[in-house]
């Protein structure tokens, strides 16, 4: 009974992690999207200063696809870490 | 050497290295439709990776994004935009999908559909959808292939030719191999797409103006600031609004990984982590539009007045002063971009028109070598099809083809019901999808009937989602054990 228990509590856990994890990333990718159409793209979307050479407007968009293959790499590491726990 | 001679003879070396990684896999894999169709879901990350990569980097990408980047600017940053979040359910359906293909057998995304929403319509008109779709896709993929060749061999090589030459080795290796033959092939292409596409990229800024910066300055000090400045510029050159941008990123980014030839390589995966991790290196993929956007911004001042933008790529090759060999070799690399598309749709149409489609209107299901048969002899003959289309080429392709990016989203919404919403039913999700098809061709056909300037696919994914949702709530719920079958995939049923 009491093993149950201690399985029970650990799947809830795990549940639990599974739902944050994949929470706050989904947050972060609205977030980003947010910032690649109106209005949120509007701050960034002047052609000077040239950042590193390129065009403000162009630099958020290279800017954005690394943050976006950062936290799907997070997340990705975040997955497989939390199954090979279990 | 004469400069045709050479260019011919580079890139015929390109086609017989294409020939021979395509039609390798055919030793390797299983005769059955399972390995013909999903390679045995045996796709290790590395295939995995340039099989979603270069099954969208196309013609289009190749020749289209320079050409945007020459006449419309900053517009043409949309495509990037909607590709790093339009990946994103792949991360999460692709596993799912994948889990229930294992078990179930499925290889295609109308078989899921068809089985959730018990409905052998709705896999036939999917088969139907995606067959008259992928057509013209393959179509503009040859004339790609045709194009580029006619013009960088100055006429050498006629436009048929070109075209059937090179579709005449995916046809081979496509026949022959199936799904491993795509993926081979697609590593090489990729590889050999990305590399090319660098040096170019980097090289033009370079030669022209001294560097990327001084471009982007010159271009600014030649009057083009407007350009430059995010949404950039419409078709006609003057300013694009804040709604065509935004919904077109939208759009596209709904309808990005549920692209049926796209979506049905979770099912070609080795493991759900394989997929995962291809999905996630996806944006280093992405990251290769940089420099074909910049080959565009590169001829702004230094060729200006070239009336046809997707041909910016191959008229700035041939006015710089380069060796045949390098000629060659980028003009190789167009083909690949071309090739690694075309042979994914050319793939995908005949499986999905043989399985999703022949197949469940036969009162017998076919025996596993005749389907395995009939899918080789579709891909010979939608091959022959959108050839004869490239040949006697019409505009009207084109459109039907641009129309079909807001019809494609609305598969998004019943896939994201099938796996997450329990309350969808089968009405709901028959006039959801076919409700956003009509809305969405009606406000193709009548665009200035449209409330707003946005995109078509916004209008038919609002009407989409309200029939989905509103009509599953009316209708008696689904049979709980199918619907829990794809609602928690890694739940054994008894």
């Amino acid at each position: 009974m009491k093993s149950d228990e201690k399985h029970n509590i650990h799947n809830q856990k795990k549940y639990q992690a599974l739902h944050w994890s994949r929470l706050v990333f989904c947050l972060v990718m609205i977030f980003i999207a947010f910032f690649l159409v109106w209005p949120g793209y509007t701050v960034f979307s002047d052609a000077t200063p040239l950042i590193f050479g390129f065009p403000t407007s162009f630099a958020w968009i290279i800017f954005c696809t690394i943050a976006g293959f950062i936290a799907m790499l997070t997340l990705y590491i975040s997955d497989i870490n939390r199954e090979d726990r279990d | 050497m004469e400069t045709g001679t050479i260019i011919l003879i580079v890139v015929g070396l390109y086609l017989l290295i294409s020939l021979i990684t395509g039609i390798l896999p055919s030793l390797r894999i299983s005769k059955s439709v399972g390995g013909y169709v999903a390679g045995d879901r045996s796709m290790n990350v590395f295939i995995l990776y340039f099989v979603i990569g270069a099954s969208i980097f196309s013609s289009f990408a190749f020749l289209g994004g320079p050409g945007w980047a020459y006449s419309r600017g900053a517009a043409a940053f949309y495509i990037i935009a909607y590709g790093v979040i339009g990946i994103v359910p792949l991360y999460f359906f692709g596993p799912r999908a994948w889990k229930l293909g294992k078990r179930y057998g499925f290889v295609t995304q109308a078989e899921l559909l068809a089985d959730r929403f018990d409905s052998k319509f709705l896999s036939v008109m999917l088969a139907i959808l995606s067959v008259i779709v992928f057509i013209p896709y393959l179509t503009l993929q040859m004339v790609g292939a045709g194009y580029v060749l006619n013009v960088i061999s100055e006429g050498l090589i006629p436009y048929w030719a070109g075209a059937g030459m090179t579709y005449l080795v995916v046809l081979v290796y496509v026949y022959l191999s199936g799904v491993m033959g795509v993926g081979w092939s697609n590593a090489f292409q990729g590889m050999f797409m990305m590399v090319m596409a660098w040096v170019l990229g980097l090289y033009l800024p370079h030669a022209l103006y001294g560097g990327v910066g001084e471009m982007f300055n010159t271009i600014i000090d030649a009057g083009h600031e407007a350009m430059l400045q995010a949404p950039g510029l419409s078709a006609d050159g003057t300013p694009w609004d804040w709604w065509g941008f935004s919904s077109a990123v939208i759009v596209s980014a709904v309808g990005f990984s549920v692209w049926p030839h796209f979506f049905m390589r979770s099912f070609a995966a080795k493991s759900t982590r394989s997929l995962r991790l291809s999905v996630v290196l996806y944006p280093t993929f992405l990251i290769f539009l940089v420099p074909i956007l910049l080959i565009g911004f590169s001829a702004v001042v230094a060729f200006p007045g070239v009336e046809q933008a997707d041909s910016i790529l191959p008229y700035v090759l041939m006015q710089l002063e380069l060796p045949a060999v390098v000629i060659g070799l980028f003009c190789a690399g167009a083909l690949a971009a071309s090739m690694s598309s075309g042979d994914a749709i050319l793939h995908s149409a005949a499986s999905i028109g043989i399985r999703d489609g022949v197949n469940q209107v036969l009162s017998k299901p076919l025996r596993d070598k005749t389907e395995r048969f009939l899918i080789q002899l579709s891909v010979l003959l939608i091959g022959l099809i959108a050839y004869l289309f490239a040949v006697v080429i019409d505009i009207s392709i084109v459109a039907l083809l641009l129309g079909s990016y807001g019809g494609v989203a609305q598969i998004f919404p019943v896939i994201f019901a099938m796996f997450y919403w329990k309350r969808a039913t089968k009405a709901g999700a028959l006039a959801g999808l076919f409700g956003g098809i009509a809305v969405n061709l009606f406000f193709l056909w009548f665009s200035e009937l449209r409330p707003w300037p946005m995109h078509e696919g916004m209008y038919g994914l609002a009407a989409n989602i309200t029939l989905l949702i509103g009509v599953s709530l009316i209708t008696k719920p689904d049979d709980s054990a199918r619907v829990e079958k794809f609602v928690f995939p890694g739940r054994r049923l008894e």
